[in-house]
């Protein structure tokens, strides 16, 4: 069966100056609906730049974006790609706008001139969605860190979109709140059969997803699947990046001469592989 | 660690929080109005607008202690407002004190501009009492929204509002941990004279201003993440529409308007 | 008139063991108001000098009402706190100013103070705050900024908005350095930076406490983190001192810890699940090789030994 692809980038070279080098340098990459794909790569990769390519924030010098076969670069397409593919930022404060919870998540759908009617069970069901619509009606400022990124989550979902881009979203948050998120993109990505792209440089983030694409200056480096992508600690410590420390561990019982399979990766996978080498070996 | 709110608002259902916002506004611009055309020696007059004011605070289910409140920022110019006009004023002398003569005129130009502020600021009080900014801000608009064929921005301006109403607690709570910051490094914001005083805020307001920059850069892109594109073609929420309620309200306030004038030009009507 | 600042002395090395002590420390907000809360209650603490105190806890357990007692910023509403023998509980002034020179506080996004027009001088503001000399604030500056790893001069001249996010942080930092403190107390140093930048400054901050000797005490959420680099770690939880002791005994309470909403370790939390289901292992091992080791050893003697 073909999965659609959502968005393409086709030799994209993208310059924050017209004279200065180039963030992204040639860079090609496909992301199916309803993938859950991890970006991540050391500081000044390219990650963020590329991210924003997505929803045409920023457009390529060279080379082509696609976003459900819209060309990024016309701006007739602009509010239908910006609508089909959301983006939640780093700093919670610094996207919500309203004085209210709900106004706030209602922004979305205002701009697109939905109807009244409608605002109002889109809003409820995003917020339901995301676990909020007990502070509907509260003031933005009360929440904490993880609450405001869900309303911000909260506020794409009323667009309807398709895919989800959440950049950095959970680096300004503690552990419990960066947890709750995770487990909300989660649910959005198999429930919902949303499309997520996550930039993260949490290890742990990555290792959930389903694919792991790796950027160093400005191209795509490693492209695969988490086992596959951590299997490779030389080239990630090249890189500057850590690896879980669950990764690791395997790592380190197969230097001790375990059988422990290269798709072995979390905690729990890792105690139960344990597990039953214990019951093989008695 | 905050207890700071957006506004003053008291959450209630009284008829006067149900009254749509506009006609809140219309409302105490009218009572302004009025209060400024009454005539200055007619203690009815005076009676009956404060009368409509505490009235107002009775169906609104607010407390007098809200309304003693408000007066507070203003007790300042109240004092001199009363004082000037009582010892300053020409007219029939009543009584001297040391120097200074007290007027028949100045007592009655005393009493009538210190009720006038009372009722000014206590009125605006209630408004604000009794509507969440949310609902100000959109009544603004739709208000405004008439004169934006002759350029009046009234979207962006309740844009504006909200935006910076959202914020205050937010930048409140930054320059607060700033300041604690720089007090940690032995910054002193007390001692000094006015103008040192003054030199000493740099360290709060630069760190300040550089972060309010960044967050409206980072806002505004968030804003159009979200397919803002000016106020062309948006939807609202909630609609403003108005109600038997309002009606009631806006023929008080025809009432109130005509009793005052009568009872400062006599028989009006032709 | 003077430059206004407050007249400092500046200090040399004190004789004093620079030792914090916190008797029923606790501390109220809004103390009598409706919206009272109590953000401390109860703390005893005694931080010796030269030692690395990691403090964790959930959200709003009081680590930062915490922190701003130790420097003087919050005065407890209850308890005794004494510095060096000192009690600074009451907020007089001159211990006060004899206690910022000491304890040097490093709040959470401390790239948020920067405001001079270059790096030096923001680095200078705290020496000039002192009341120091032009010559050895200077130093001084300096002195702080090789701690923190900036030593090129160019960027000492630059403007602090011009440079990167973890250069900024380095900055912020350094302004705290500046004052020579004993004691430093950093709230959340690595937060928001990139795997690489995260072990930049918690190196500096290691080698500040190996090679300096200052006392530590680092507040955090990541706990892989404390526990490499403490000696000791204090729980706090709803504004008291819930657990204290070394990483080792403390992450041996996995439970309890995940119960408040913190986590433990991943090798801590491998080494339980397995010891749940009968191996015969050691409770807490924080490094992934000693850990590596110790599976491969159970697995090799008695075959994970157990009830069967």
């Amino acid at each position: 069966m073909q999965v659609a692809e959502l968005i393409r980038a086709e030799g994209l070279v993208f310059r924050y100056e017209d004279t200065g080098p180039a963030a992204l340098n040639h860079l090609d990459l496909s992301i199916a609906a309803g993938e859950r794909v991890a970006i991540i790569g050391p500081n000044g990769s390219g990650k963020s730049t590329l991210a924003k390519h997505f929803n045409a924030l920023l457009t390529p010098a060279e080379g082509r974006v696609t976003v459900d076969g819209l060309d990024t670069r016309e701006a007739r397409n602009l509010w239908e790609i910006r609508r089909r593919v959301g983006m939640v930022f780093q700093n919670p404060d610094n996207q919500i706008v309203a004085t209210v919870v709900e106004e706030d998540v209602a922004f979305g759908p205002e701009n697109l001139g939905t109807p009244q009617a409608e605002i109002r069970s889109r809003v409820d069901a995003a917020l339901a969605r995301v676990g909020m619509s007990e502070h509907a009606r509260r003031e933005p400022h009360l929440l904490s860190g993880g609450q405001k990124q869900r309303v911000a989550v909260a506020g794409v979902l009323a667009m309807r979109p398709r895919c989800i881009v959440l950049d950095e979203a959970t680096s300004m948050l503690d552990p419990s709140g960066r947890n709750e998120l995770n487990v909300l993109v989660s649910e959005l990505n198999r429930q919902l059969g949303l499309t997520v792209v996550q930039i993260t440089h949490h290890m742990d983030e990555a290792l959930e997803a389903d694919r792991i694409v790796v950027l160093d200056r400005g191209r795509v480096a490693i492209d695969g699947p988490p086992g596959e992508v951590f299997g490779l600690d030389r080239d990630l410590d090249a890189l500057g990046l850590g690896l879980p420390s669950s990764v690791r561990l395997a790592a380190a019982l197969r230097r001790h001469g375990l059988p422990v399979p290269p798709d072995v990766l979390r905690i729990d996978e890792l105690v139960s592989t344990l597990e039953e080498l214990r019951r093989d070996a008695s | 660690m905050r207890t700071v709110v957006i506004g003053q608002y008291v959450v209630g259902d009284s008829p006067v929080h149900r009254l749509d916002p506009r006609t809140k506004i219309m409302g105490v611009l009218v009572f302004m109005a009025v209060l400024f055309a009454a005539d200055r020696t007619s203690v009815p007059s005076y009676l009956i607008l404060a009368a409509v004011a505490l009235g107002g605070y009775r169906l609104a289910g607010i407390s007098f202690r809200y309304m003693v409140r408000s007066i507070k920022p203003v007790l300042v110019i109240l004092f001199f407002t009363v004082v000037i006009n009582l010892f300053w004023y020409r007219g029939e002398v009543v009584f001297r004190i040391w120097r200074l003569a007290v007027t028949r005129e100045g007592i009655a130009m005393a009493g009538a501009m210190g009720v006038r502020l009372l009722l000014l600021v206590t009125t605006a009080a209630l408004l604000t009492l009794t509507t969440p900014p949310i609902a100000l801000t959109d009544g603004l608009e739709r208000l405004l929204s008439p004169w934006k064929r002759i350029g009046v921005p009234a979207h962006e301006l309740a844009l504006m509002l909200t935006i910076a109403l959202r914020f205050i607690p937010t930048l409140i709570d930054e320059a607060d941990r700033i300041m604690k910051a720089q007090m940690a490094r032995g910054a002193d914001f007390t001692t000094g004279g006015l103008v040192q005083r003054a030199k000493s805020l740099l360290p709060l307001l630069v760190p300040l201003f550089v972060s309010s920059f960044r967050r409206a850069d980072e806002l505004a892109t968030a804003m159009e993440a979200r397919c803002y594109r000016g106020g062309e073609g948006r939807t609202r929420l909630r609609e403003l529409r108005y109600a038997g309620l309002d009606y009631a309200a806006a023929a008080l306030f025809l009432v109130l308007t005509g009793v005052i004038l009568y009872l400062r030009f006599g028989v009006r009507v032709p | 008139m003077c430059c206004g600042s407050m007249s400092w002395f500046p200090r040399s090395r004190s004789s004093v063991a620079m030792r914090l002590e916190l008797q029923g420390v606790g501390h109220s907000y809004f103390r009598g108001a409706p919206q009272e809360v109590r953000a401390l209650d109860g703390i005893d603490l005694v931080i010796e000098e030269g030692e690395f105190l990691g403090v964790i806890g959930p959200t709003g357990s009081g680590k930062s009402t915490l922190a701003q007692c130790l420097n003087g910023l919050l005065h407890p509403t209850d308890g005794r706190i004494l510095a060096g023998g000192r009690d600074i509980t009451g907020g007089d002034r001159k211990n006060l100013r004899w206690l910022r020179q000491r304890v040097g506080l490093v709040f959470q996004f401390p790239e948020s103070q920067l405001f001079e027009e270059t790096v030096e001088d923001d680095v200078g503001f705290g020496p000039r705050n002192l009341g120091l000399s032009r010559d050895e604030t200077a130093a001084r500056v300096e002195r702080a900024l090789e701690l923190v790893g900036i030593s090129d001069p160019g960027v000492a001249r630059r403007s602090p908005f011009t440079l990167s996010g973890g250069q900024m942080r380095r900055v912020a930092i350094a302004g705290v350095l500046a004052l020579d403190p004993e004691v430093l107390v950093l709230d959340e140093p690595a937060a928001g930076l990139d795997p690489a930048g995260r072990d930049e400054i918690l190196g500096h901050v290691k080698a500040l406490h190996e090679h300096r000797g200052l006392t530590v005490v680092l507040i955090s959420h990541n706990m892989e983190e404390v526990a490499r680099l403490a000696d000791r770690l204090l729980v706090l939880a709803g504004g008291r001192a819930v657990m204290a002791g070394t990483p080792g005994e403390v992450f041996r309470r996995g439970p309890e810890l995940r119960a408040m909403g913190l986590d433990v370790p991943a090798t801590v939390q491998v080494l339980e699940a397995l010891r749940h289901r009968g191996w015969t292992l050691p409770e807490v091992l924080l490094d992934v090789e000693a850990t590596a080791d110790a599976i491969a050893s159970a697995l090799q003697a008695g075959r994970g030994t157990g009830p069967c």
